[in-house]
């Protein structure tokens, strides 16, 4: 009975690092697997004192192992996710605020341009039905849809930032809300002129459904960058398991790659439970002895 | 690889564990408290970026204690001075986790 019981349980581990395995590229997937059941072995032979015997340490131990194979599904997505993306560094110049507002200005003048031209793929619009008061007036009206659905969509807090001695100064901040201001202005220039050249094609639920998606990147992407230099935040470390959501904090853990602070996710964003950044200027007072 | 590379808290943990002597995967997940799915991926980004390396004991050695081959890690030389920067960073980190020897680390 006892020897069926621990076949189960090691077929269940085995279900489990054999289901992640298949995320993880073919080629490292054979290595991979054997790297987790050796870990998972060491796992299960550790010590666990008199609990070992008893039906509580048991039921625990069995949570514990079942937590540790689960954990194989991180690290065969990260692998995938490493894969996927065989040079990070190809995508380093789209961190910088700078290179990230002339990709939006480009792709802005693009659709201006489309939208002001005298006659395109689909005959017949022209700049006089693009201007006509009944079409701008249904476009406004959508807007004005995405932007009472979008804190539905996304948090519309851009996470909290404790004043410390080494917070980024007034202006700093003000720059930071600059470019936010200037992202939603390409943002929307991008989507009214672009739906407003496919309108022969696109409906009114899709210029919504455009304005939210905009708009709701435009949030998440300033949230995801550091308050000082604007760069997106990288690195990201998962932190907690979503079991013990209750018990203890749950959530992803960001960073500036130029070192100045840390960002904070949690997993599930609440009133109580916002993202919080950690400064880590080389200004900052060290901790008493 | 950066020339100074900035690394999060856990990572830094991660890092002064294995300076401390735990350099098996499950050491490292014990001593830091730290649940599996962080500690692995944390490990593949840090050997990425060069400054930790690992390796797998010979079988012969895992064969003869009847158990399964073990990978260990090693700090690099770029890995310990991101670790020496680190610790300046979190001055408390040396303190969290206990050198193996006894001794402070």
């Amino acid at each position: 009975m006892i020897i069926l019981r621990k076949r189960d349980r090691a077929s269940i581990h085995s279900l489990i690092l054999g289901s992640a395995a298949l995320l993880v590229p073919r080629s490292r997937r054979v290595e991979w697997l054997d790297e987790w059941k050796s870990e998972l072995w060491y796992f299960l032979q550790r010590p666990d004192g008199a609990s070992q015997n008893s039906l509580w340490g048991r039921l625990f131990r069995d949570k514990d192992a079942l937590l540790f194979s689960l954990g194989a599904f991180n690290d065969a997505m990260w692998l995938r996710r490493d894969s996927c993306l065989p040079d990070h560094r190809q995508n380093l110049w789209l961190q910088s605020p700078v290179n990230c507002l002339l990709f939006l200005a480009a792709a802005a003048v693009v659709a201006i341009s489309f939208f002001f031209r005298s006659s395109g793929p689909f005959d017949g619009i022209t700049l006089a039905s693009h201007v006509h008061p009944a079409v701008v007036f249904a476009h406004f009206e959508m807007l004005a849809i995405a932007l009472l659905v979008l804190p539905s969509t996304t948090s519309l807090a851009l996470g909290e930032y404790p004043a410390t001695p080494c917070s980024p100064a007034r202006a700093m901040r003000i720059r930071r809300g600059i470019f936010l201001l200037i992202k939603f202005a390409l943002v929307f220039s991008i989507v009214f002129c672009g739906t407003m050249d496919l309108a022969p094609i696109t409906s009114g639920p899709a210029t919504l459904v455009c304005y939210l998606f905009a708009f709701r990147w435009a949030l998440i992407d300033q949230r995801r960058r550091c308050p000082v230099c604007l760069r997106l935040l990288s690195n990201p470390i998962r932190i907690g398991q979503p079991s013990q959501i209750f018990l203890e904090w749950h959530g992803t853990e960001y960073f500036c790659t130029r070192g100045h602070g840390s960002l904070c996710v949690p997993e599930i964003l609440t009133t109580f439970s916002t993202m919080r950044w950690f400064d880590l200027d080389s200004s900052q007072p060290k901790p008493l002895p | 690889m950066a020339p100074d590379p900035k690394l999060s808290h856990t990572a830094a943990m991660i890092l002064q564990a294995i300076h401390c002597g735990y350099i098996y995967g499950y050491n490292l997940m014990e001593t830091t408290g730290l649940p599996s799915g962080t500690v692995y991926p944390a490990l593949r980004r840090l050997q990425k970026e060069g400054l930790i390396r690992s390796q797998r004991e010979p079988q012969s050695v895992a064969d003869a204690g009847q158990r399964p081959t073990r990978k260990y890690y090693k700090l690099t030389p770029p890995g310990k001075a991101a670790l020496r920067t680190s610790t300046k960073r979190y001055p408390l980190l040396a303190r969290l986790i206990p050198s193996l020897d006894g001794e402070s680390s």
